[in-house]
């Protein structure tokens, strides 16, 4: 027998040796395959001309006239911008508060309410979309909501909020702080767990105040958590979900609240101009992966830690 | 002279520490507010008089306790109706999703296995690449699986990020002369997986039962795209039309007579804020449970990242 044929007798060997493992892995990998990978393919659908009805991929060929329309679409360069703007103001204003709030739990000398705080601080986390949407419509009703009482009891005007196109960034950042803040000290507060407390005792032995050993000892220790976290939030930049910014959408706020994701939504699914809308999530996808492997490349090179 | 100018600087040094301590805690205590303060809000108003909230009386405590809101919600058969269907999919999708991902996960992080490295890479991949909304609707479509229970439950069996980390869990966790050593005594991988890996796992078992619990609890988008039945709506859904078919319904009414629709506007003001509550309660009630794997499932995740 020659070397090569023995090779592939020792894989097959190997193979058959690990069979009750590939069972394993069956369920798993036909979900993986069927909803995720062959749907990957359907992004031939772009180039197609999509009608209910018509086989998966089976459809009539158009070429690029979808991606031309979408590029002379009058919406393209709004849905830009708010993608783009609605989804940086997430990341950078969610990021200080979860970190500041985890050197503040860090920090506490009351046991009672680093505790309480910490665990109130998640409960936002767990209220889905719909709820946190309810609570804001409900806030900001005109007449009906607590904004709207309070500010008409200092003699303020009765208005409507949600309805105000330059408040939907704002409405973003504000959702998107509640929910996040104290989920995201999680992890400040596990690599804070790390700072060495002997090198603290000597520096206050030395005289450093609390708010020295905060500035000059934590903080750079948890530097490059915090540089990896900001990095992995670069990446999600243009993945801005669909949900809230569906929920949040009205007709005369429309300027301001139009995001990709959505627009992809209501063409696709509610307008059934399936091949138009998977164009579009097509170009989406592809910012996505150049944000990714950007940032990836910056990281890696700045931090020696590849994300990715 | 010199000691007493040390003393000094520590009595000032204590002094600025002391400060820093309650700046830090009164923060604290804002940001616990600042969390709670809108659920109880939201609680105390929908026990409450709806002009009494009308007329800014309501802020710490319900004013003129009515339980007519809850009365109400029982007389619309359709959040019962949405209710019971999330808990089903809500169920089955967390035993789907335990099924699809543990046994995958500890397969996976055998060093031992042929092609391992070829596997985990399409699954790390499914991170970054995707087909997108559309062709995943048309396939589902395809599949017939449309406005059926399947389309919630079947494609969310797996995600890369929790076979991610249910992985590096096995790898760390379940060393591979623990398996060598049961050979020895004939135990096959099933029997192995089953009698030691499952007990050993439960930790990451109740990290993945509570971020699937979530995602199915919580989904709104995929039950848009996929349910169009009414008596297969999911929670999310029914509160969604409920809260934005209310005010419609009564631009004809405000026309008729303005005090019936004042009236009228106020109790269904009310009645949202019951269905907020209604709605948050199972999750609160285990929110002991919750909290504990939440930090835990967080770390895990970290740890990869």
């Amino acid at each position: 027998m020659n070397q090569v044929a023995k090779k592939r007798n020792r894989l097959g060997r190997e193979i058959w040796r690990h069979r009750e493992l590939y069972m394993f892995m069956l369920p798993g990998l036909a979900v993986l395959i069927i909803f995720k990978w062959i749907p990957v393919s359907g992004i031939l659908m772009a180039f197609q001309n999509v009608r209910i009805g018509d086989p998966f991929l089976g459809s009539e060929w158009v070429g690029f006239k979808h991606f031309t329309r979408f590029f002379e679409s009058y919406w393209l360069p709004l849905m830009l911008r708010n993608t783009a703007i609605i989804s940086i103001l997430c990341n950078v204003c969610t990021f200080p508060f979860g970190l500041t709030l985890a050197i503040l739990l860090h920090n506490s000398n009351s046991n009672f309410l680093r505790k309480a705080t910490q665990n109130l601080s998640y409960i936002p986390h767990l209220l889905s979309m719909v709820i946190v949407v309810s609570i804001l419509n409900l806030f900001c009703a005109s007449e009906t909501g607590l904004i709207n009482i309070i500010a008409m009891k200092l003699g303020g005007e009765n208005t409507k909020f949600m309805q105000d196109p330059n408040l939907v960034y704002f409405f973003h950042v504000i959702t998107t702080v509640w929910q996040q803040t104290g989920y995201n000290a999680i992890v400040y507060l596990g690599s804070l767990s790390a700072v060495d407390e002997q090198q603290i005792e000597a520096a206050k032995i030395d005289g450093a105040s609390k708010l020295q050993c905060i500035l000059k000892i934590q903080l750079p220790t948890i530097l490059p958590t915090v540089v990896t976290m900001l990095v992995l939030s670069m990446g999600n930049m243009f993945t801005l979900g669909a949900d809230k910014g569906y929920l949040l959408q009205n007709d005369l706020n429309l300027t301001r609240s139009e995001i990709i994701s959505v627009y992809v939504y209501k063409t696709g699914i509610e307008g059934g101009q399936y091949g138009f809308s998977s164009a579009v999530g097509l170009l989406q996808n592809l910012i996505n992966l150049i944000m990714v492997f950007t940032v990836n490349f910056i990281s890696s090179k700045l931090t020696d830690t590849s994300v990715v | 002279m010199k000691v007493l100018e040390k003393r000094k600087n520590k009595i000032q040094k204590l002094g600025n520490d002391r400060l820093t301590d309650i700046v830090i805690n009164t923060i604290l205590v804002i940001v616990g507010i600042c969390c709670l303060y809108p659920l109880w809000y939201v609680l105390i108003a929908s026990f409450s008089d709806p002009s009494a909230i009308i007329r800014g009386e309501v802020f710490l405590w319900p004013v003129k306790i009515t339980t007519a809101a809850y009365e109400g919600l029982l007389k619309r058969p359709e959040i019962w109706v949405g209710y019971r269907n999330t808990i089903f999919y809500t169920f089955f999708g967390v035993l789907w999703s335990l099924f699809c991902t543990v046994p995958t996960a500890y397969a996976l992080s055998r060093k031992s296995l042929p092609g391992r490295r070829f596997i985990n890479t399409i699954f790390l991949l499914t991170m970054y690449i995707h087909g997108g909304v559309t062709p995943t609707f048309m396939l589902i479509n395809s599949l017939g699986m449309v406005d059926t229970p399947w389309a919630l439950i079947l494609p969310a069996g797996i995600t890369a990020y929790n076979m991610i980390i249910t992985r590096s869990f096995f790898t760390g966790n379940i060393p591979e002369d623990l398996y060598d050593a049961s050979r020895i005594d004939g135990t096959s991988y099933t029997g192995f997986f089953l009698r030691v890996v499952l007990p050993l796992s439960k930790s990451i078992i109740a990290i993945l039962t509570l971020f699937a619990f979530q995602a199915h609890w919580n989904t709104y988008m995929s039950a848009k795209i996929y349910i169009y039945s009414a008596e297969l709506y999911t929670l999310q859904q029914t509160i969604q039309i409920i809260m934005s078919n209310a005010n419609s319904s009564l631009t004809e009414m405000q026309q008729n007579d303005p005090d019936a629709y004042l009236m009228k506007m106020r109790e269904q003001q009310l009645l949202k804020y019951a269905i907020v509550i209604i709605s948050i309660v199972p999750l609160i009630a285990i929110y002991p449970v919750i909290q504990k794997y939440l930090v835990k499932g967080v770390m895990v995740g970290a740890v990869k990242g």
